[in-house]
This record gives structure tokens, C-alpha cells and sequence, in this order.
């Protein structure tokens, strides 16, 4: 029986309501085996929705089973009951993936009894609170989605999965950090603890995979670190600069974040720190300017009538917070390949003279458009100096050697370390980012920073003039309008001939 | 089913009406996109993607509303059952038809691309993806239209009914809505709902199974007004 009436039309009504049911029934039968078809086609440039070669490769690394449990609680939301199903097709691919079979998924829905809850906190997993309708009530109810990854007689917990952005990320990281044996200990240094506080990001971003531990530069050091890295440093006691000194000649890596400036109230006063007693040595140079560029990131600003009675804030492209993004990034450097926007408040340029035992060579610069600032004291905005000439400035040096032709021995400077900070990588992730693919490459040399980080889609917009704008909007305004009205005349002369 | 194309062609071409319809639906778009995109700082055509499918919502039931209340007004309706085309032929003449207009709708906003493009360095294969799911969301909204637009004479309520009807489907997940519905009743929305299978266009996903989804709805909705006519034959 055809679902179209040969007969031109159907006979009876019966004869309708058959066929509606027929087609129904068909179109469920075909729609059920489709809704089970996951394969999709990622058309993004970076293959956002597929998983990377990376963690390709260490899921098929792996000769022992990895188990990944996914749990959840019943009667989720329905945005989360939606997040559940795209988990569910990222686990599956991982399961996919692994060509050995040796990674596989289970899936686990609880019901939010004592008993689950007893599990849930046991294992790890964190509750979020969410709205949970009911009938004509709202009630705000704790809620699980976290992942247990197990691997022989280790276990890594996400304990809270709210959204997709870092999932991949996560759980490759996870997975890594249950495949490596040690974790490398990483020293970080401070000029003081308050100063910690404002590198939490950093240090938390780092205790997957390794051992962090702060440090003073007052306090002693017994240089046992697999890398170090120095944030801001002033004054450093001679034990201590002996301690460093020994550390990078017995072949260590290291990190340094140097502020020539210290900057406060939009007042800089010159900082002047023993860690350049180390650096010399080595040909580096923090060069006593700041770098300033057109190709800027705004900045809020508040603006005080002095009496105290209120205060005006206000927005600006700020020079002194130049912006770095991926057309300028190095693209053949896998460390910074993937990186798109990042910021850079207050820094000055860093040069390195040749040195025979080092190779060296730029790792970030700024854009043509950037300029340097001397002397600079007061920083309020409006900072343009565009009598300076304008020339990319190298804001990261890196310099390289084989350390008794085994193991590479890395030195990377930034010529200033609020890039760096909470409040900054907050707006720009990618600074964060940044440090833990440069983390990873010095201790690893592994292609770690391939992992994709879905955080945020950033594809900046180029620089460009107000004019510019102006003119480029109204021509593609003016494109369609004038398209219909060249078409709506052009018919009717042709009706008229 | 060619012959009935290029008469519905030709006839929404002659009208000025059309031309607003598409001026203003770029016009919103246009206004929404270069907003977002120089707010935002960020070269990439989401937001476009995310605000069109309600003005698309908007512009296809303008131009589905008549397409068949306006033969029953007339009373053209029977001279097109007397003719020797079957009745799904004169469906799917509509439909093309339709999809023929709209086509040409999503062509006028290829300055966006332009723009974005201009601007940023942006990625083009979510541009693609997404034109793709405004192209299977814009085929479901048609059919949508074309049914509710056979049930009634009157173009005023086909209109009403088919913005309501588009805008139900692709937001029917909105908590808004799910609000007062019992967990398991929202549970199914989640399936039937067109917003999660067009996001992942958006998003730069070719999904397979969402391509299906949108096919099948459209066919469904085209059988139903193919079945109306057939009704309308058994109980004339």
C-alpha cells in the first residue's frame, strides 16, 4: 500500500487515517536506528568536536584498562539532561578511539537517595545547585554530573561537569596524570606569601600534573625542583641567588617573570631585584622602557573628582596592555600555535645577546604598531606617543641547550609577570594557557599543548579605523537593498518588453 | 510541479512586498550581527546564527501565510484540483517554490560574510555548517507554514498560527515553557525540540542524525498537507 493515493485521491476516511498511521510508523522505524548514527562531521578549523591527535595517541598508549564512569543524578534539569548526552558521545568517542579497546565508559544515574548521596560524596563528586521545577513549584536542589576515571589502583575525579568547553581537555588530562608514575615537582617563586594570592590561577592550573609548592625568595631553597619558576623577583638573599646559580648550571629550567616597573594606583616606580645578577650571565637584558601599542586591549578605568564624593568609570584601549594574537603568534611553534588573543599589561621588552653555549631566540613579540614608553612614571590613560617609531618589541625570550647532550635545558623570560596574574588571566585564558603549554613542553618535551582547550572561542577582530568601519558597514548595508531594488526594476522591464 | 514553481515564482518576484520582507529581515540581521560582532570583538557569525532562526520564524510564515489560503480565497483552490496535477505535486510545488525565495533571502546576506571576513580571520567551515542548519531549520519552518496555511483561509491566522507553531518548536526547551511540564513530558521535548538540532550546526557540526531529524519533519508536515487535500476531496 502506497502512502500516496494512486487513484488521484483516497476513497474513504478510514483509507486517510490508515496511511497518517502508516507514515507514523515509518517514520518512527527509520528514525530510531538514525537516533542511535553519532557520526557527525566537525567543520570547525581547529576540530573542536573531535578528539585531538594527542589524546588519540595516550588513549591508545595505554596497555592497561582505563575505565571512565560517568554518574549522574535522576531528574537533572533539562539543559544538563541535554549536557548528559553530548558527555555521553564524548565518552564514546574515547571509547571509539582506542584501538587496543582497552578504554571504556559506563554510564550511572542515580536517584537522589541517601544512599547515592553517601556514594557521590565519598567518591569525590561535587553537587551544583539547580533550579528543579515541579509542577507549579521551583525548588533549588543539589545536583551531580561528574566522571571517576580509573586506572589499576589509581582513580582521577571530575567532580563537576557543567558544561562541554574543557571536558576533552580535562579527561586527557586526567587520563595523563594516572599514566605518568611521578608527578615533577615544580618550584614557584614569590618575593613574598601575600603575592602568592595573586597567582592562584596558575598554581591550581598546575596541580593535575605536578607538584607545585610556593616559595619565597627569602626563604631556603634546596634546588631538588624539576622546573622554577621566578614571579616578580626584588631582593634575593646570596644563599639563595648561590642556590639558583647552582640550579640552572646543573642543567635546571627555569621560568622568570620579571617586573622592571612595580605598578600601583597607575604609578610606576622602578624595581630593582637581585635575579638580574643571575640573568647577566646569560646575555639577558630587561630593557628599562615599557611597551606600549596602538594594537591594545581596553581597559575600565575609574575616574575620582578627588573629594571623594564619587567616582566615574570609564573604558579605553589602554597602550600599555598591548595585545598579541594569532596573526602575530608564531604559528610553526606548537607552544603558542594554538593560543589566539593575549595580553600583556605593563611589560617591557627582553633582549638577549648571542651566547655561544645558548640558543635563543624570540618566543612573543608585539605588533608593528607598538612603540616604547621611557622613563614612564605616571600611566593613566590616554597613553599615545606615536612621535616614537613603531617596531614589534620581543616580549618572551627563550634560550635552549642540550645539558649533557641528553636533556634540553630551557630558560624562558617575560619582561613582566601581571600577564600572568588572577585578575588578568581571568579576562584572557589564554595568558594562563600560555604557561602551562610552555610548562609542559620544558618538563615533558611532549606534544601536551596540542591538547585542545575549549575555554572560549577567541578569533579577535584586526585592528582597524573608525573611518574604516564607518565606510565598510554602509557598503555592505547599502549591498542588499540596492540587489532588490536592481531586481525588482530589471523584472519589470522585462514584463514591460 | 515546475509549471506551478514558476508561477508562485514569478508571482512573489512581482510583488514589492517580497522585497521589503527580504530589506527588513537583512536589515534585523544585519543591525543584531554588526552589534555583536564589534561588542564582542570576535569574528565569527554566531550571533547571527543564533538570533536568525526567529526572524526566519518571522519571514517564512509571511511567506507561507497566502500560499495556500490566499487559492482558497479566491477560490482557485478547485480550478487547481480540476487540473491534471496530482496533489502532491501541487505540494511540492509550493514548496520548492518557497524554498526557492528562501534561498535567495539567505543569498542576500552574504555581506555578513563579507563583513566578517573584512574584519577577522574567521573559520569558514562553521559559516558553512551554520548556513546549512538555517537551510534545514528554513525547509521545516516552510512545511510547517504550508500546512497550517491548508487548514485555514484566512493569511492573518496562518501567520499567527505558523510564527507561533515555528517559534514553539525551536523554543520548546526554553524553561520559559518547560516550567509547569513534568519531568518526563520535558524529557521528550528535549527530542522533538528544534533548537538542539540546529545549535549543533551552529556550532560547526554536520551531524548526521540532525540532518535526518530536520528531513523527516519537513516530510512529515508536507504529507500532512497532502492529506488535507485529500480530505478535502473525500468529504467535497
Amino acid at each position: 500500500m502506497s502512502i500516496f493515493s494512486t487513484n488521484q485521491f483516497f476513497k474513504t476516511r478510514k483509507d486517510i487515517y490508515i496511511r497518517i498511521l502508516l507514515v507514523f510508523a515509518l517514520i518512527l522505524l527509520i528514525s530510531l536506528p538514525v537516533s542511535w548514527i553519532s557520526f557527525s562531521f566537525d567543520v570547525t578549523k581547529e576540530n573542536k568536536f573531535s578528539l585531538s591527535d594527542y589524546t588519540m595517541s595516550l588513549i591508545n598508549s595505554t596497555t592497561e584498562p582505563i575505565l571512565i564512569n560517568f554518574y549522574v543524578s535522576k531528574n537533572l534539569p533539562i539543559h544538563i539532561k541535554h549536557l548528559e548526552s553530548e558527555v555521553l558521545q564524548l565518552l564514546k568517542q574515547f571509547s571509539n578511539h582506542s584501538n587496543n579497546q582497552m578504554v571504556s565508559y559506563k554510564h550511572f544515574i542515580k536517584p537522589l537517595d541517601n544512599e547515592s548521596l553517601e556514594f557521590f560524596y565519598s567518591a569525590g563528586l561535587k553537587p551544583f545547585q539547580a533550579n528543579i521545577y515541579d509542577k507549579d513549584s521551583i525548588e533549588i536542589s543539589e545536583v551531580f554530573c561528574g566522571v571517576i576515571i580509573y586506572y589499576q589502583d589509581k582513580t582521577f575525579v571530575l567532580p563537576i561537569i557543567d558544561s562541554m568547553k574543557s571536558l576533552e581537555y580535562d579527561i586527557a588530562l586526567g587520563i595523563r596524570s594516572l599514566l605518568q608514575d611521578k608527578k615533577p615537582s615544580i618550584s614557584i617563586f614569590t618575593q613574598n606569601t601575600s603575592q602568592q594570592a595573586v597567582f592562584q590561577q596558575l598554581f591550581n592550573s598546575l596541580t593535575t600534573l605536578y607538584h607545585p609548592t610556593f616559595h619565597t625568595f627569602e626563604s631556603d631553597w634546596n634546588n631538588t625542583s624539576d622546573l622554577a619558576i621566578f614571579i616578580t623577583p626584588g631582593q634575593i638573599p646570596s644563599s639563595n641567588i648561590a642556590a639558583i646559580h647552582s640550579y640552572l648550571s646543573s642543567g635546571g629550567s627555569a621560568i622568570f617573570l620579571i617586573d622592571k616597573y612595580r605598578v600601583s594606583n597607575l604609578q610606576a616606580t622602578p624595581k630593582h631585584s637581585d635575579i638580574y645578577t643571575i640573568l647577566n650571565p646569560y646575555g639577558i637584558q630587561i630593557s628599562d622602557k615599557l611597551i606600549a601599542d596602538t594594537y591594545s586591549e581596553s581597559v575600565e578605568f575609574q575616574l575620582d573628582d578627588g573629594s571623594g564624593h564619587y567616582t566615574q568609570t570609564y573604558r579605553v584601549r589602554y597602550d600599555l596592555w598591548p595585545v598579541v594574537s594569532s596573526s602575530i603568534l608564531d604559528s610553526s611553534n606548537p607552544s603558542v600555535a594554538q593560543l589566539t588573543k593575549l595580553v600583556f599589561p605593563w611589560t617591557s621588552p627582553v633582549y638577549v645577546s648571542t651566547s655561544d653555549s645558548f640558543k635563543s631566540y624570540p618566543l612573543i613579540q608585539s605588533s608593528d604598531s607598538s612603540y616604547f614608553i621611557s622613563s614612564p612614571s605616571n600611566l593613566s590613560p590616554p597613553i599615545r606617543n606615536l612621535s616614537n617609531k613603531s617596531h614589534p618589541a620581543p616580549i618572551a625570550q627563550v634560550l635552549s641547550k642540550k645539558f649533557d647532550n641528553t636533556t634540553d635545558q630551557r630558560l624562558i623570560v617575560f619582561g613582566g609577570s601581571y600577564f600572568s596574574s588572577d585578575s588578568v588571566v581571568d579576562r584572557f585564558p589564554d595568558n594562563l594557557n600560555l604557561l602551562s603549554n610552555l610548562i609542559d613542553w620544558t618538563l615533558f618535551s611532549s606534544e601536551s599543548y596540542l591538547l585542545p582547550k575549549r575555554l572560549y572561542n577567541f578569533q579577535p577582530l584586526h585592528p582597524y579605523s573608525s573611518q574604516e568601519k564607518t565606510l565598510v558597514l554602509w557598503l555592505t548595508y547599502l549591498f542588499t537593498p540596492l540587489l532588490c531594488l536592481i531586481l525588482y526594476f530589471l523584472l519589470r522591464v522585462l514584463r514591460r518588453v | 510541479m515546475f509549471a506551478i514553481i514558476k508561477k508562485e515564482l514569478r508571482a512573489h518576484f512581482r510583488s514589492s512586498l517580497i522585497y521589503f520582507y527580504i530589506c527588513l529581515f537583512f536589515t534585523f540581521s544585519y543591525w543584531y550581527f554588526s552589534k555583536h560582532l564589534f561588542i564582542l570583538q570576535q569574528s565569527t557569525m554566531s550571533s547571527f546564527f543564533l538570533f536568525s532562526p526567529y526572524s526566519i520564524a518571522l519571514l517564512l510564515s509571511l511567506i507561507t501565510m497566502s500560499a495556500w489560503s490566499n487559492e482558497k480565497q479566491t477560490g482557485t483552490l478547485d480550478f487547481l484540483f480540476s487540473l491534471p496535477i496530482r496533489d502532491h505535486e501541487l505540494v511540492l510545488g509550493k514548496f520548492f517554490s518557497s524554498l526557492l525565495l528562501y534561498l535567495f533571502v539567505l543569498i542576500s546576506t552574504i555581506p555578513l560574510i563579507f563583513l566578517v571576513f573584512y574584519f577577522g580571520s574567521p573559520s569558514f567551515g562553521p559559516i558553512l555548517s551554520g548556513y546549512l542548519g538555517l537551510l534545514f531549520l528554513g525547509i521545516s519552518f516552510i512545511s510547517i507554514g504550508l500546512f497550517i496555511s491548508a487548514l485555514t483561509p484566512n493569511p492573518l491566522i496562518s501567520f499567527v498560527c505558523t510564527f507561533v507553531t515555528c517559534t514553539l518548536f525551536y523554543s520548546i526547551t526554553d524553561p520559559l515553557l518547560t516550567v509547569s511540564l513534568p519531568y518526563s513530558f520535558s524529557s521528550i521535548l528535549n527530542v522533538i525540540s528544534f533548537y538542539y538540532a540546529y545549535i549543533n550546526f551552529a556550532k560547526g557540526i554536520i551531524s548526521i542524525k540532525y540532518s535526518f531529524f530536520f528531513i523527516m519533519t519537513t516530510f512529515l508536515f508536507l504529507y500532512l498537507n497532502y492529506i488535507i487535500f485529500q480530505f478535502r476531496r473525500v468529504t467535497s
